[in-house]
């Protein structure tokens, strides 16, 4: 029998030091050896189960998803060809549908996402569903001077913080990041809007949004600046 | 042939929430054993599972995924008989362990079982590992008659076993409204994945009882102000915003019902302590902590609770939720309430009563619930004939909760053995 001295319980025979406290045992009736050869309440092996991958549940989720962007889109194709046959519009909907199966859906599919091909898979099928609307409704111009640009800005925004996101960083200053982005993206938009004719009131709307969210932005590069914030944030939002 | 054979079979009202519940590194898995006199024979024990399953089929089963719900289906396959390993409890998944949702492990003198509580509650695990010791022990020669805790395998598994007891007797009119709030968690550093802090103390339950009585209150009323007291003390400690210290107590509803039912039974009461209030001292706590346990003991309101808890399943539009969605609901709930809305759980089976025979064979029972994913301190607490076991289960390294609980025990005067899976 061995008894801590300082919490006072008995211990396991095979113990070698208390588990409450982690004070050495040491008994002076029993030989090291006899300590080591008595049976330990609990085997050594450690079993870790395999590792169980993210993909296997959301399989179903995506085949309902899939499902439910293909149906419209067949559906449209179909009353174009038979009932409203004025003009190919149901091409806006299969690209459209198209692009936000990309957009949404193609990141879970693939087992490892590689960002740099959703990127350019993502940027594509944008400038290829922005051409179908333009071809559809016959204004060439407006693609070239308008919708591609903004496609380009916008593009270059997310390349530019994937960029960024490559290392490690703090939750908080992702997300600050995020805002920061955003609001060159919007700022560009605006710009790219009034300069097209599009939008006369474009680049003052795009200053608005950009002040608003470099504020945001502003925000919560404080909060990371913070160490009593951050380590508020850590133990609250702790999973 | 063996009558009430089944196919399949529906999830009780407690067992739908754990799927949803279940994560890649996390289950709600919890530990029965039973440590013999003799060395196991890993033979012999595959031997007795296959009996005892025939007559406890609502272990013999696989989970398989309806449109709407879960459901159990009978499992062709064999179960499995594993070597012990030191991080009980992990999580289940449900295409691993041959479909089945327990696994039996054995190690020198113990045999023990992880039960997802899908399954059953506390009641159910320790008949079906009372069943399977005892049947172990006829194999192995002895002779041990049965009782309510030990089930003749010869038998036909009883259609009561096998009920939903909830849908059964839940029929008030009243819906109860818990009220939970965010309470305190001791928290401290997280151990590996996969893995968790077990320890156990090992006791007399006459020396208990004898403290238990000289207080005026019962062990589990004892147990739950000890380990409210610990938390309460240590949050004053950390001097932060001080937030309700809540423990979780299982209560076995078979004493309320006339229920027969080796599935889930049981319901969880709350029992809290507001140190806003003001200072409390042992004795208040540990009357405070009777007088709630003692107010919620109530069959009437334990009803209106049963009723509250199938308000969700009888919804007829979230009974018409595919499966994923409804899997993913519980997910979210379970992320914001449950631990969140808990410091301590403390699952008391009580007094298990073994066959005469059978006390020479065994020397002490087995009980963990699993580590959680923020509870500092989970608890269990069984006994048969004078010896209590309490056992931790907690996410943390560190033992501080466990030290100052069992500490507290010995200057009361009782002599504590602790085992523990950490070195």
């Amino acid at each position: 029998m061995s008894y801590c001295v300082n919490c006072g319980v008995e211990l396991d025979a095979s113990a070698r030091k208390c588990v409450l406290c982690g004070t050495a045992v040491y008994n002076p009736n029993k030989s090291g050896q006899e300590q080591k050869e008595a049976l330990q309440p609990f085997s050594d092996h450690v079993h870790l189960p395999e590792e169980l991958s993210p993909y296997g549940r959301k399989k179903l989720i995506l085949a309902i998803v899939t499902t439910v962007m293909t149906i419209p889109a067949l559906v449209c194709v179909l009353l174009n060809l038979t009932f409203f046959k004025e003009s190919p519009w149901s091409l806006g909907v299969v690209s459209g549908a198209l692009f936000a199966w990309s957009a949404f859906v193609l990141p879970f599919v693939t087992k490892k996402p590689r960002p740099y091909v959703i990127w350019a898979a993502d940027s594509l099928l944008a400038c290829l569903n922005a051409l179908t609307f333009v071809w559809i409704y016959g204004d060439m111009k407006l693609f070239i001077q308008c919708l591609l640009p903004i496609i380009a800005s916008c593009s270059v925004c997310v390349l530019g913080y994937m960029l960024w996101y490559k290392k490690k960083r703090h939750i908080i200053l992702k997300i600050a990041f995020v805002f920061l982005f955003l609001s060159v993206a919007l700022l560009s938009v605006g710009i790219i809007l009034n300069v097209s004719e599009v939008f006369v009131y474009g680049t003052e709307i795009g200053i608005i949004c950009f002040v608003s969210l470099l504020a945001v932005a502003g925000f919560f590069f404080y909060c990371y600046s913070s160490k009593t914030i951050r380590k508020w944030a850590s133990k609250r939002f702790f999973l | 042939m063996r009558k009430n054979t089944f196919e399949w079979f529906r999830l009780d009202n407690a067992a739908k929430i754990f799927p949803g519940q279940n994560s890649r590194t996390w289950s709600n898995v919890f530990r029965f054993g039973v440590e013999l006199k003799e060395e196991v024979d890993p033979e012999i024990l595959e031997k007795a599972l296959e009996r005892t399953l025939k007559r406890i089929p609502s272990f013999n089963v696989r989970m398989r995924n309806g449109f709407f719900w879960h459901y159990f289906e009978k499992n062709p396959n064999k179960p499995l008989v594993c070597p012990d390993i030191n991080n009980p409890c992990y999580r289940i998944n449900f295409k691993e362990n041959n479909g089945f949702l327990f696994r039996t492990y054995y190690h020198g003198r113990r045999i023990c079982v992880d039960v997802y509580h899908a399954l059953c509650d506390g009641y159910g695990a320790v008949i079906f590992v009372s069943t399977l010791a005892a049947e172990y022990l006829r194999l192995k020669g002895h002779s041990i008659s049965c009782n309510e805790f030990v089930l003749d395998v010869n038998e036909d598994p009883k259609p009561e076993e096998l009920e939903d007891s909830y849908s059964k007797y839940a029929s008030s009119k009243v819906k109860f409204d818990r009220g939970d709030k965010w309470a305190y968690h001791a928290k401290g550093t997280k151990v590996e994945r996969h893995r968790g802090n077990y320890m156990t103390g090992v006791m007399s339950f006459s020396q208990i009882h004898k403290i238990a009585k000289s207080y005026g209150v019962t062990v589990t009323e004892l147990f739950t102000a000890l380990l409210v007291d610990i938390h309460y003390h240590k949050q004053l400690r950390e001097k932060k915003k001080q937030k309700e210290i809540s423990v979780q107590v299982p209560v076995n509803l078979r004493k309320a019902f006339p229920s027969k039912t080796l599935r889930n039974f049981v319901l969880c009461l709350v029992v809290r302590i507001n140190p806003n209030l003001g200072e409390y001292t042992f004795e208040e706590i540990l009357r405070s902590v009777s007088l709630q346990l003692r107010l919620a003991n109530d069959p009437k309101l334990i009803n209106s609770l049963m009723t509250d808890n199938l308000k969700i399943e009888r919804n007829p539009v979230a009974r018409l939720l595919p499966l994923p969605i409804k899997d993913l609901g519980v997910a979210i709930t379970f992320l914001i309430t449950a631990e969140q809305k808990t410091s301590i759980l403390l699952s008391n089976v009580g007094l298990v009563k073994l066959p005469e025979e059978m006390y020479e064979h065994v020397e002490k029972y087995i009980f963990y619930t699993g580590a959680g994913k923020l509870n500092g301190a989970r608890c269990s607490v069984m006994s048969t004939g004078d010896t209590l076991i309490f056992g931790f289960s907690s996410c943390y390294e560190e033992t501080d909760i466990q030290r100052e609980f069992f500490t507290r025990l010995v200057k009361m005067g009782v002599h504590v053995k602790i085992e523990s899976n950490r070195d």
